[in-house]
């Protein structure tokens, strides 16, 4: 049980000891410790380490240290920078879970119904990880590898995730059953980069990783007006682009859902956000969502 | 009585709350005590198979570890079956800890004692359990189903409850008849609080037992009778506990286990739940399976209804049969049925045992019969309103005789139905949807009505009044509340009639050391029965000290009288009075009455609940927009008290309705084993209740009260099922089941059926 | 606590309610939850989930709302930690305490404490929050027994009276 008290000393107690599970605000370790299912031979809490907490900005991309909370991500700035990852940190769990559960700690559980994930995956986010002999940057596609498993190495740790700060307009949407404290039934991100003119799709608890849409994303990109910052698009080309995300969309089914209503929905969401997005204005400002 | 209960009727403050809020209330798992021991059970994770071994020896060996303990080391009676005056039925025994045979997961094997609870739970894991799998029968039809694998096979079928009420023929003379095929799933109660258990040896042999209970004299007659030993040398204490909704009223083998383990090891030993264990191991409520059907005239007057009603047992016929008697008696409910043809079937599964959840029966039954109204009102194209007023009892008719042999006491059914919907507005709702359904809204719009009577206040309980002589007055009451404020109802009463300050008045429940006999909590009896009980005994305190008085006085009893202040005088001289504290030094001690207040027809409470729900078709998501509650619970002692009963049962209600089903695979491993798999409604989820009230008195009590415990959760679940339905009813939809999650919706959106059939898996 | 991470035993001090408590001999998987309610005598938070969904177990660490249960207690160390035992002197309650029994926002009452500090860190740190604040704020604090109407009720004269709108 170790409490490092810089990042320098986490690092060499992760290299020291390549088993031990690291802990942040402990709302996935300390409740499968608490059900008995893990018993983990020594663990290292990133508490009170100050270089992951917070989050910067660094040129046209935003920084979010791995320790940054989702009750931080709903705060302004930030919020207004990232929207539908503020969105999304909304729907995770409640007041205690928000002021607890990191970034760090969604991205390392890696659970298909990890609430931040579909975001990072839309807005194309870098995970930046550090061990005592260097740091690389991961495509977040990339870092979550499948159900539950990442491409951490031994001694690794996540350090940070790299975001762009673009004028983009951005949308979270989830079905679950309660209105809070849910877990995902399904849920769409979407993020609409208004420099690259380019619609994204992430979709969150319809496969084993969080995932991409990309031929609705192309139809989406197509209609979406660019200069004017909203969409156009007839009922008829809206239900095709419902259709394409809920192809791309790989569910199962379990006691939860079907893997037939979770394709149905992520297609709902995915039309629905893609109707409410909204680009902001150069100043930042948005026009009021319908 | 009513003029001198001054106190009646008002929102007095719950003398309760101050230890709860600030956490120095204790519960069972806040009990210590020097050299206690924690107990953990070794529960089948098979849901049926013959038990092959029980292998003890490594976990014995463990450090830390005082014993373990299997069905063999530890021989107990199997638990108390219901209801109690029947023959036991000894092929059907539910053990306290396993033999031969598991029947569902969670079920108790053996058991292991630790020095700490740590070094118990690490033993437990290393218990051996060798269990042989036997096919598994999870839905009650299936079990009823020839070769299915029987639980009891002694018993020779899963069909261990059945009674006939009424006589074929329900139907006939019927110029229409509509059917309907419903499930009314299982759900779990989810106390706050999981059970748990403690008990030590106390002084002069007596064994002392602590329990989350709802019943600690019954809980004393079962750990007497387990353990041998004279209910005398048992002493049962319910400390603080935290909520029990039914599930906490009957006998655990926990309980059993835990009190047998003290008297064994002579030591302090503590059991608490965790809450994955309590979702399996704590009885499960509803679980009925109905095939209904309902015959009318054109211009729909009911002439009879049909029914089977197979309620689920779970695992053990223990508790199971408190809700199949109970949706038998009320299955005709607030309506003029003349015929009724019903079959109650209780059937075994390999699944947690069922017992009494709030409501017990009677959300069953009026989920079932407010489904049926609608189902005739789409059939004869009539308002549901409209069939609902051509069917309700009239104030004339009661008592009334019901078909199942009930009883009803009182009642105006109607009035509670008409001011439910001036509170609702019900026409504007009406046109509101209209114009929704005009508009090519995603978003439908569905009003739900459940006309509602249920049963309370069954048996008797004991209560006792004592003025000492330094004024201070002591309530004894056999009731055990646990969330209710009852102390605080009881005071009420208390102090309203004997016209003393609120503050003098102290409350005594929940020992069976300070408390001679008694009942305890459930069934919506404790207000009526115990409240009646401490009035009577009131009563004759007063009768007492009016003649103490007369003879300090020096005058005739007949002339004596209690004035405002409390104090007794002579008609007339004001004066010269005497307090009720002065008049019992006077006698030289206190001035005390006991009462047993019988009501064994018991009172049957009533209402009208509407629910407004949005419904999103396009991903199936409702929202629940309007609670309307309007409750007849008789006198009302306390308003705050009944509103807030009347708040938690409509949350029940809606959450059945809504959120919950406790949910098994195929092998019987249950799926919902915490409180993020079973997702009970949190405040994100509920609209602001709009209650209102009636006010018919029972006259089966003289304060002429009914229970309101469980009515929420009766009309509140079938109110929102039927809004649901009205909702999607544009589509064709004549029935869903309950929870309506928005997968669920949204297939009967996608595949509805005017059959009155749910689209899909009816029973699982 | 069922679960335990198997190492040494552990000394340290916490801060709980402006109090210094030595744990000495605890496991480092401890919750804090365990340590409170077995280690240092104070039962007030409950254990009713184990899995940060109820709230049952609502404390402030260093200000901020957490499940109490989640927190590894050794990670507590020279933080400040505030229970439902530190809201009100001895024999006193809070505003919120009392707006509770004026209410009738308790039943049973085992959610009560974990409930009572929630409520105490929303209207610190939002003085007049909606409706849908609330009911948001309060949404990680399940209560079986009162529909949570009662308990909005009592909020809404707490942020009243602290507003000066009532008196």
């Amino acid at each position: 049980m170790l409490v490092p008290a810089s990042l320098d000393e986490l690092l060499a107690s992760v290299a020291a000891d390549t088993r031990a599970d690291l802990i942040a605000g402990g709302t996935d370790l300390m409740v499968e410790v608490n059900f008995g299912r893990r018993s983990p031979e020594s663990v290292i809490s990133v508490a009170l380490v100050p270089e992951l907490k917070s989050w910067y900005r660094s040129g046209d991309e935003v920084i979010l240290n791995a320790a940054l909370t989702y009750s931080e991500m709903m705060r302004p700035p930030l919020c207004e920078l990232l929207p539908a990852l503020a969105q999304a940190a909304r729907t995770v769990g409640s007041p205690q879970i928000r002021n607890a559960g990191t970034i760090g700690g969604n991205l390392a559980t890696a659970s298909p119904a990890g609430d931040t994930l579909p975001v990072l995956a839309a807005l194309e986010a870098t995970v930046v990880l550090e061990s005592a002999e260097g740091g690389r940057a991961v495509p977040v596609g990339e870092f979550i590898v499948s159900v539950k498993r990442t491409s951490l190495a031994p001694g690794e740790i996540i350090r940070s995730v790299r975001v762009p700060a673009r004028r983009a307009a951005q949308e979270f949407l989830k079905v679950g059953t309660r209105n809070a404290m849910v877990i995902a039934v399904c849920s769409v991100a979407l993020v609409a980069d208004a420099e690259r003119r380019e619609v994204h799709l992430g979709l969150g608890s319809v496969g084993p990783v969080p995932l991409r849409a990309p031929r609705a994303e192309e139809l989406a990109t197509s209609l979406f007006d660019w200069d004017e910052g909203v969409p156009r698009a007839s009922e008829k080309e809206l239900a095709r682009l419902a259709e394409l995300a809920s192809e791309a969309a790989r569910p199962i089914d379990d006691h939860r859902s079907t893997a037939r209503y979770r394709r149905h929905a992520v297609g709902v969401c995915a039309r629905r956000a893609f109707e409410r997005a909204r680009l902001p204005d150069a100043t930042g400002r948005r026009s009021v969502t319908p | 009585m009513a003029s001198s209960v001054t106190l009646l009727g008002h929102a007095v403050e719950r003398s309760e709350d101050p230890p709860l809020l600030t956490g120095s209330a204790r519960f069972v798992a806040d009990l210590d005590r020097p050299g206690m021991l924690h107990a953990v059970f070794v529960r089948s994770q098979v849901a049926h198979g013959l038990l092959r071994s029980v292998e003890v020896a490594e976990a014995a060996a463990m450090p830390g570890v005082v014993a373990v303990f299997t069905a063999s080391d530890l021989p107990l009676a199997d638990l108390p079956e219901w209801p109690r005056g029947e023959p036991p039925r000894a092929e059907l025994g539910r053990p306290c800890l396993a033999r031969e045979r598991v029947r569902f997961v969670g079920e108790a094997v053996a058991v292991v004692v630790g020095s700490t609870l740590s070094a118990a739970v690490d033993a437990a894991e290393a218990v051996t359990v060798d269990i042989e799998p036997l096919p598994t029968v999870l839905d009650p039809l299936d079990a009823l189903a020839e070769r299915a694998p029987l639980l009891f096979p002694e018993h020779g079928s899963n069909e261990v409850l059945r009674q006939l009420t009424g006589a074929a023929g329900a139907l006939d003379g019927s110029e229409v008849v509509v059917r309907g095929h419903f499930y009314n799933q299982r759900v779990a109660p989810c106390p706050l609080e999981p059970n748990g258990a403690a008990a030590w040896p106390a002084a002069g042999g007596r064994l002392d037992c602590f329990a989350s209970t709802q019943a600690p004299f019954r809980l004393r007659a079962a750990i007497a009778l387990a353990l041998g030993r004279p209910e005398e040398t048992v002493r049962v204490v319910a400390p603080a506990v935290g909520g029990g909704f039914g599930a906490k009223g009957g006998v655990y083998p926990e309980q059993l286990v835990t009190a047998a383990l003290a008297e064994r090891l002579g030591q302090p030993v503590r059991f608490v739940e965790t809450r994955s264990e309590n979702m399996l191991a704590m009885c499960h409520g509803r679980g009925q399976v109905q095939e209904v059907a309902l015959g009318a005239r054109r211009d729909g007057t009911i002439v009879g209804l049909e029914a089977t009603m197979v309620t689920e047992m779970g695992a053990y016929c223990w508790r199971g049969p408190v809700p199949f008697s109970t949706s038998r008696i009320m299955a005709t409910g607030p309506y003029r049925i003349p015929k009724l043809s019903l079959t109650s079937i209780g059937a075994v599964t390999n699944t947690t045992p069922i017992g009494p959840y709030r409501g017990a029966g009677r959300p069953e039954a009026t989920a079932m019969l407010e489904r049926m109204i609608e189902l005739l009102a789409a059939e004869l194209d009539l308002d549901s309103v409209e069939v609902r007023r051509r069917n309700l009892l009239a104030p004339s008719e009661f008592p009334y005789a019901a078909p199942s042999g009930a009883s009803y006491d009182s009642g105006d059914y109607s009035a509670a139905l008409a001011k439910a919907l001036a509170l609702l507005g019900y026409e504007q709702v009406r046109a509101e949807q209209a114009d929704r359904r005009q508009s090519s809204c995603a978003t439908e719009l569905g009003v739900g009505i459940a006309t509602f009577v249920e049963i309370s206040g069954s048996g008797s309980e004991y209560g006792a009044v004592r003025v000492e002589p330094g004024g201070s007055v002591v309530v004894l009451t056999g009731s055990s509340p646990h969330g209710q404020g009852l102390a605080t109802t009881l005071t009420q009463i208390a102090a309203g009639m004997l016209k003393v300050p609120i503050s003098t008045v102290s409350v005594v429940h929940s020992d069976t050391a300070l408390v001679p006999r008694g009942v305890g909590t459930f069934g919506s009896r404790s207000g009526q029965l115990a409240g009646n009980a401490v009035a009577h005994a009131v009563e004759e305190v007063l009768e007492k000290a009016r003649e103490l008085a007369a003879v300090e006085l020096e005058a005739d009893p007949d002339d004596v009288v209690q004035l405002e202040d409390g104090s007794f005088a002579v008609a007339g001289v004001p004066s010269i009075s005497l307090g009720l504290a002065e008049l019992a030094r006077r006698a030289g001690g206190p001035i005390g009455a006991e009462w047993d207040f019988a009501q064994e027809s018991g009172t049957y409470p009533f209402g009208t609940h509407i629910a407004v729900v949005e419904v999103d078709t396009e991903t199936g998501k409702v929202e629940l927009r309007r609670l309307v509650a309007v409750d007849d619970c008789g006198r009302v002692v306390n308003p705050k008290i009944v509103a807030g009963q009347v708040h938690g049962g409509v949350a029940q209600g809606i959450a059945q309705a809504l959120f919950e089903a406790v949910r098994y695979d195929e092998s019987g491993n249950p799926l919902t084993t915490n409180l993020a798999d079973y997702a009970f409604p949190s405040a994100a989820e509920m609209p602001a209740f709009e209650l209102g009230e009636t006010e018919t008195p029972s006259p089966r009590n003289p304060l002429g009260m009914k229970g309101i415990g469980e009515s929420g959760a009766v009309g509140a679940a079938a109110a929102v099922q039927n809004a649901v339905v009205d909702a999607l009813s544009p589509y064709g939809v004549l029935h869903l089941d309950m929870p309506a999650d928005p997968e669920r919706v949204w297939r009967a959106v996608h595949e509805g059926r005017r059959d009155g059939q749910d689209p899909f898996s009816s029973s699982s | 606590m069922t679960g335990a991470i198997a190492s040494a035993e552990l000394s340290y001090e916490l801060v709980v309610n402006g109090r210094h408590h030595d744990v000495n001999g605890a496991l480092a998987g401890e919750s804090l939850l365990y340590v409170l309610r077995n280690r240092l005598g104070l039962p007030g938070s409950k254990n009713a989930c184990e899995q940060g969904e109820c709230g049952s177990c609502s404390v402030l660490v260093d200000g901020v709302l957490v499940c109490a249960c989640l927190v590894l207690a050794a990670t507590a160390v020279g933080r400040e930690i505030v229970t439902v035992e530190g809201l009100a002197g001895p024999g006193e309650l809070s505003d919120v305490q009392e707006a509770f029994v004026e209410n009738g926002a308790v039943q049973c009452g085992f959610c009560t404490p974990g409930l009572v500090v929630a409520v105490h860190d929303l209207l610190g740190r939002l003085p007049d929050p909606s409706e849908l604040e609330i009911r948001e704020a309060i949404s990680g604090n399940l209560c079986r027994c009162t529909g949570y109407g009662r308990i909005l009720a009592a909020i809404d004269e707490v942020r009243r009276r602290r507003l000066g709108e009532l008196p």
